[in-house]
């Protein structure tokens, strides 16, 4: 595929926000996991929280939208000039063609559950006061952001969840390559609540300490939350950040909590990736995993890299830095690699103690200075629905 | 301009019973009684699979199976686009109930059926298709994002994609927040212009303003007075027009301000 430009992006996760403080955090392999204090949550394990989002409310004219979740997508389209870019955008092309794609895997539903905790005890009605179609509802996150950037294009929310927002830019380039726009607001947000915390403690999948993506210790996940967005154009004069380069996608097929035990879907996405992209495997110089830090999830991981790429790839998972955010780990890696390849780093494997001996990939524990013109990023969710990206480095 | 050929349909809802029946009730030649009937069980799920899906995955499985059947092609070379508004609200209300409780217990096998892929991640392990699948919402305008996001995957990989629309009520307390009135479902096949057996042709445009001249609403008075609430309704004007074999223009309303055209026509 002709590579899309990425002409600005942004980011907010528990490494802070903006690209500026994540890139501060990755060179010092800061990891921005804690002990769980999240309200009144009781359970034993780490939760990459984002800084501030309590203190942080929406304009006044968007208080229908009002929730952690939007708050946090708001903090990311704050963050790095990029509504500005956006409306730059607006300017050259008009609301209409520009489409606003977005993935979460549970939107606002922290307000779901503050509502049925506030139930009226004689009749089992919900508040007066909650309201579920800007805030609850999947759509939400999406209605939200077009409404805040004056955007009038085709707006969908993907919901795949732990590879929604990585399969949105595969959505706008297709809508793009179609005609039906000619740029395309993508990324996504997700934000803690109780339904992931206690949902992932239900599956025993929960991390006790801070989680330890490919080490030989690994016992779970540590949840996140994140927000970030991307603003592709399809014939842009203007710099690029970076270049989507090509994205792959693909389905297990095999069950709907479980990755596939040698990572065939996860293998299928990086092969279409690098067809799409017109690369040789050879070509791709960092690869930022999944990596959730699950037994089953990096050892398959760790398989189908080494098939598709040989043994010694050089690889990390960030998840160490930033927990697991879900619907927007899609979105916040990316943007770690687009920081990657203007930065020249490869990001280490935060809390890494002993890398799984059994691994064949070349795990980084510690950040690197590097060039490197090509980063492959990938994001696996539940359902089996895999996405590979691969981004290139802008020409200097 | 983004076009396909219909190679097949799949729908159930109430008085909508597969495609073959319901193309009378939608034009006209049978009335419609509005009841319900029991679903076929779903194909190449394991008996384990079967019991943990709930009646809404059944839902859309059942009219998914039904169109790449009368498709005649093989369900794992087909990627697909499942649209739903909510996901599935049984699960989603069973969460937010035990989640209110003392014990805050969440069952495993609810959890993982709670995620808004649970549908096309269980018709790709039934359909065995390893090929891209995506589960989107636009709320009420899923239709209309689905089909969007169908006929450009088609146009960028020039091959079949299946396009299931899946909407059903919620349980109360949720439904006074957030009513939808019906269970129904519709499903498409759709190929490449110039694919021989299909049943129409179907152009869409996304129009650079509203164009309230055209219809849009269904004929039948029981779905026209679900239009605003139900996200499956949303695709019976265009199954109207197919039951007719008429060439037609539909709009399809798309977000604040925008639409979709719809033109059908024969193959």
């Amino acid at each position: 595929m002709k590579p899309v430009k990425i002409t600005a992006a942004s980011v907010v996760s528990a490494l802070g926000t903006g690209m500026t403080e994540m890139v501060a955090g990755l060179r010092a392999n800061r990891s921005g996991c804690r002990p769980c204090d999240y309200e009144d949550a009781q359970l034993t394990t780490y939760i990459g929280c984002v800084d501030g989002v309590e203190g942080h409310t929406l304009p006044a004219e968007f208080a229908a939208f009002e929730c952690r979740n939007n708050r946090l997508a708001d903090m990311a389209l704050n963050a790095d000039g990029f509504d500005l870019a956006v409306a730059g955008a607006v300017e050259r092309y008009g609301a209409r063609r520009i489409a606003t794609i977005l993935g979460t895997s549970t939107s606002g539903i922290r307000e779901g559950e503050y509502a049925f905790a506030r139930r009226d005890p004689a009749t089992g009605k919900l508040p007066a006061d909650f309201r579920f179609a800007g805030t609850q509802a999947y759509h939400a996150l999406t209605r939200f952001v077009q409404a805040r950037l004056g955007l009038d294009g085709p707006g969908i929310t993907v919901s795949t969840a732990c590879s929604s927002s990585a399969k949105v830019f595969a959505d706008a380039q297709q809508l793009m390559d179609a005609g039906i726009c000619d740029a395309a607001v993508v990324g996504g947000a997700d934000s803690l609540c109780l339904l992931t915390l206690y949902g992932f403690n239900s599956l025993q999948l929960l991390s006790e300490s801070a989680c330890r993506p490919n080490d030989v210790s690994r016992s779970g996940i540590s949840i996140g939350e994140g927000a970030g967005f991307a603003l592709l154009e399809r014939d842009s004069d203007g710099p690029a950040l970076a270049f989507l380069a090509g994205y792959g996608e693909s389905a297990d097929a095999h069950h709907m909590s479980a990755p596939h035990p040698e990572g065939l879907g996860a293998e299928r996405a990086m092969r279409e990736a690098l067809a799409r992209a017109g690369l040789l495997p050879g070509q791709v110089d960092y690869l930022n995993q999944h990596g959730t830090g699950t037994r089953q999830n990096d050892q398959s991981e760790d398989a189908a890299v080494a098939r598709v790429f040989g043994s010694g790839m050089r690889c990390s998972s960030t998840k160490g830095a930033t927990g697991h955010a879900l619907g927007a780990a899609g979105i916040v890696e990316a943007a770690i690699c687009i920081a990657a390849l203007r930065e020249g780093i490869v990001p280490g494997n935060t809390n890494l103690i002993e890398c799984d001996p059994a691994f064949l990939c070349r795990v980084e524990p510690e950040a690197a200075d590097a060039e490197l013109r090509y980063a492959l990023s990938n994001s696996f969710g539940f359902g089996g629905s895999n996405c590979s990206l691969i981004f290139g480095a802008a020409p200097c | 301009m983004l076009s396909a050929t219909i190679l097949g349909v799949g729908v159930r809802g109430p008085g909508l019973h597969g495609w073959s029946a319901a193309s009378e009730v939608l034009c006209g030649r049978s009335s419609c009684d509005g009841a319900s009937a029991d679903l076929p069980a779903p194909e190449n799920l394991s008996a384990r699979e079967r019991r943990r899906i709930s009646p809404t995955v059944r839902l859309a499985l059942s009219v998914a199976g039904e169109a790449v059947r009368q498709s005649a092609l093989d369900p794992a070379g087909l990627p697909s686009v499942f649209g739903w508004p909510h996901g599935d609200g049984d699960i989603i209300q069973k969460i937010l109930e035990e989640l209110s409780t003392a014990e805050r217990y969440v069952s495993p096998m609810d959890f993982h059926n709670s995620v808004h892929n649970v549908a096309v991640g269980y018709w790709t392990i039934g359909s065995k298709s390893h090929l891209p699948c995506t589960s989107i919402t636009a709320g009420i305008d899923s239709f209309a994002a689905a089909l969007l996001k169908a006929l450009a995957q088609l146009w960028a990989e020039e091959r079949p994609i299946l396009l299931v629309v899946v909407d059903a009520p919620f349980p109360e307390p949720l439904n006074s927040v957030c009513p939808v009135g019906i269970e129904a479902a519709v499903a498409f096949v759709l190929a490449p212009t110039g694919t021989v057996g299909g049943l129409a042709r179907l152009e869409v445009i996304w129009s650079d303003g509203v164009s309230p001249d055209l219809p849009s609403l269904p004929q039948l008075p029981l779905y026209r007075d679900l239009w605003e609430t139900n996200g499956a309704v949303r695709a019976f004007p265009l199954l109207e027009r197919l039951a007719h074999g008429e060439e037609g223009t539909l709009r399809l309303p798309f977000g604040r301000s925008g639409d979709l055209v719809l033109r059908t026509g024969r193959c």
